[in-house]
């Protein structure tokens, strides 16, 4: 009898790994619970809203005029480990981000950072982002890019591109204005 | 889940590693996505759609839209989404009826996902394809159809550099094999999937999966086998009490009942909440029988039926603690703090009734439940903090009119000035560059002289006029020659400059026009604002008050679902505990059996040796 038991036990055991994260069977999921669409619906107009609420929030904090983004990226990435970033304009720190483990991962597999977003007058600015990291034979690496932006009427993206020089095994930041 | 969001995410990786992205708004979301921050990366993703500056990644971004809402729950939309890409994006129509198959399959219809992926024409595009084809082998499962899934899998089981999904492939291939019957086909498959080393936690388990589902078909056999398949399953993985259940089983088989009681032993002490537990702390004393230890076999059934008892009296206050809330709510608590795409599965913590709730926590079907309240959790917490921020909004707007209407007028008063604005400097201009016209064509050096040349010049005009007033004579003469030299030096000087001071007036000249347009295009710009700035505040305003009454109507919807959600949780925990509680019924009545025979005699090392020869 307990073998019985535990063949029954020692199959459910071995499913196929998504066919067990699949959903209830189709004659249950057929005729959904009330309840899941209820709550499917409220979720979609909390999107929306949030979605609209973003909007808003954009365009009357940073209206398009005055707007400043500062993204940062890294190509490859395999010669310089980030740790932070720190962004100068005109002297003054607008930002500073110390990355964790999860984040230098997701730029490393082509995610953007949104490292600020401000207001700027029109008219050039300076701008300047320091790197600190490891870089080549884990050696403590400090680095700076240096910008001058042209601000006119419309935003203002840059972008700092972290990239790996293959020819001289050292890593490079160079600085793109979208 | 997790898993399925693992190859959603292998395949978006894949996407980005292979695509170079071309509007950072869009790189932002995936910074987003690939830390599984579904509501931040769906929040800017809709932004950034609203804003239309994802640029060429538009459909892309749709698709990725659709992925993120399948990973937070939303199929329904989901399926609308994919269904309307399919529709209208002819080059991304074969990734959309992917994606929707996608949605099909986790709502369980798995007729309408089997008729989604017919739609694809041709293989996606690098591992993009992986996910097809794992999900067109889970669905040919879905419909018994073993040989066939297995059949699907070999590109991405069978590759010699193996690629995000490949562990994963060989495990559903491993297994599928076993179910169409074959063993041979499905021992190397598993047995190189059970042997690899491997880094991350899920490849980890998918091992120790592979290893108990080869240990479990070798056992009729190849007993010995099983054992080696099972001594490679982790310890304290998800599946380890089953393996060291199946462990126990297969020395048995091997007639080993010291390596029985030594796994079953380790696993008897483990908690009640997994059947796994309790079927050996029943096999337990089957080992001891086996080994000749009546008297131990005899004391840990009895200590069986003392645990059991108190595991039920648990079992019903538990049930009783659901029932009137109290058990549900610390647990519950936990729950602070979560975001979706962050807890794949919800640790339970402890607390009164823990111990006894611990299988309910740990059923599929409730974890998902628990997702469901803990999404809307987190979606009134959202919620509250846009409402909190509301009137920072209406006083940012109260501001920027305010400082629009003191700000402006003087501006553009000071700008249209006749003395001192825009025209008195173009009136300026215009001097400027008719004098330079005019020393231009009188070809007069003198008319670009510098400040100092203009006031040599006039030190030597007024030297000129002194020589006049002196008496003839040869000092008179000497003086007049070093005047006239000099005025011949500064008329050499001037016309030998003449021609760079031209070039170099005449871009002043073109650098003071372009100022001056800058000047004239910020009036402009001033003079439109003016006209513009009002509606469109007051449009923002109106946006605003707009978003209050929406915010102040779904966020008690919300509360009010998160509400029903716990109640319906309340009912399948209660459930699941009933489940549970027939469990350990039946696991009583089984012991109390086994009391008996033990007891009158009738179960021997004989016995239990022929009872494991008879098995099939």
């Amino acid at each position: 009898m307990s073998r019985r038991i535990s063949s029954a036990l020692l199959m459910a055991a071995v499913l196929p790994v998504a066919a067990q994260q699949a959903a209830p069977p189709a004659e249950a999921a057929s005729a959904p619970a009330p309840l899941d669409t209820r709550i499917q619906q409220v979720k979609a107009e909390v999107l929306r809203l949030n979605r609209d609420l973003l909007v808003l929030e954009e365009e009357l904090l940073f209206p398009s005029s005055t707007q400043l983004a500062v993204f940062v990226s890294v190509d490859v990435g395999l010669l310089f480990e980030l740790e932070s970033v720190q962004v100068q304009l005109d002297g003054q720190t607008v930002a500073q981000h110390l990355y964790t483990p999860q984040e230098r991962k997701a730029l490393q597999r082509g995610g953007v950072q949104r490292l600020f977003l401000g207001n700027l007058k029109t008219g050039p600015h300076e701008l300047v982002a320091f790197f600190t990291g490891q870089g080549p034979h884990d050696r403590d690496y400090r680095r700076a890019a240096r910008l001058t932006v042209d601000k006119g009427r419309e935003p203002r993206y840059v972008e700092l591109q972290i990239k790996d020089l293959q020819k001289k095994l050292q890593p490079d930041f160079e600085v793109k204005v979208w | 889940m997790k898993t399925a969001c693992a190859i959603a995410a292998i395949c978006l990786a894949g996407a980005a590693a292979a695509q170079e992205v071309r509007a950072p708004h869009y790189g932002d979301v995936l910074f987003q996505h690939f830390q599984s921050r579904w509501f931040g990366a769906l929040g800017s993703l809709m932004t950034s759609q609203q804003f239309q500056r994802l640029g060429e990644h538009d459909a892309e971004a749709e698709l990725l839209r659709g992925g993120l809402l399948l990973d937070w729950g939303q199929h329904d939309e989901a399926a609308q989404v994919f269904e309307q890409l399919a529709a209208r994006h002819p080059t991304h129509r074969d990734r959309a009826w992917v994606g929707l198959a996608r949605a099909r399959w986790q709502r369980g219809l798995v007729d309408q996902a089997e008729a989604a992926l017919a739609q694809v024409q041709a293989p996606l595009a690098g591992e993009r394809d992986d996910e097809r084809l794992l999900l067109q082998a889970q669905l040919h499962l879905a419909r018994g159809r073993a040989a066939q899934a297995a059949a699907v899998l070999q590109p991405v089981a069978d590759v010699k550099t193996a690629r995000g999904a490949t562990p994963l492939a060989r495990h559903n291939q491993g297994l599928a094999l076993l179910r169409a019957g074959d063993l041979a086909a499905a021992r190397p498959v598993l047995l190189k999937l059970g042997s690899e080393a491997t880094g991350s936690e899920e490849q980890r388990a998918l091992r120790d999966r592979a290893n108990l589902a080869l240990a479990l078909a070798e056992r009729e056999q190849q007993p010995a086998a099983a054992r080696a398949a099972l001594q490679r399953v982790r310890l304290h993985g998800s599946v380890a009490n089953k393996a060291l259940l199946a462990d126990g089983w297969a020395a048995m088989d091997l007639n080993q009942p010291q390596a029985a009681l030594v796994a079953w032993t380790e696993l008897a002490g483990r908690s009640a909440a997994d059947p796994a537990v309790l079927e050996a702390r029943l096999a337990l004393p089957q080992a001891y029988v086996a080994l000749g230890a009546r008297g131990q076999a005899l004391a840990q059934v009895e200590r069986l039926l003392h645990s059991l008892d108190d595991d039920a009296r648990a079992l019903a206050a538990a049930r009783q603690a659901l029932h009137d809330g109290s058990a549900l709510a610390p647990l519950l608590q936990v729950l602070h703090g979560y975001e979706p795409g962050q807890d794949a599965r919800i640790a339970l913590p402890g607390g009164e009734h823990a111990a006894a709730l611990a299988p309910v926590w740990a059923d599929h079907g409730f974890q998902q439940a628990l997702t469901r309240w803990a999404d809307l959790q987190w979606s009134a917490a959202e919620l509250q903090r846009w409402a909190a921020a509301l009137p920072a909004f209406d006083d940012m707007l109260a501001l920027r009119r305010s400082g629009f209407e003191q700000r402006l007028p003087p501006t553009l008063r000071a700008a249209r000035d006749d003395a001192q604005g825009l025209a008195a400097r173009q009136r300026a201009r215009d001097a400027l560059a008719q004098r330079l016209q005019q020393a231009e064509a009188a070809d007069d050096g003198a008319a670009l002289a510098t400040a100092a040349q203009l006031q040599q010049l006039q030190r030597l005009a007024r030297m000129q006029q002194d020589l006049a007033a002196l008496d003839a004579g040869d000092e008179r003469d000497a003086l007049a020659d070093r005047v006239r030299r000099l005025q011949g030096l500064l008329a050499w000087q001037l016309v030998e400059q003449r021609a760079q001071r031209l070039r170099d007036a005449s871009k002043a000249l073109r650098a003071l026009d372009g100022s001056l347009q800058q000047a004239q295009a910020a009036l402009a710009a001033l003079q439109q604002a003016q006209a513009d700035e009002p509606p469109r505040l007051d449009a923002l305003a109106e946006r605003l008050a707009a978003l209050a009454p929406r915010l102040s109507t779904t966020l008690p919807q919300v509360l009010a679902l998160a509400d029903e959600q716990r109640v319906d949780l309340q009912g399948l925990a209660v459930a699941l505990l009933d489940r549970h509680q027939q469990h350990l019924a039946a696991t009583l009545l089984q012991a109390r059996l086994l009391h008996a025979q033990l007891q009158d005699g009738s179960v021997s090392a004989q016995a239990v040796q022929g009872d494991r020869d008879a098995q099939p």
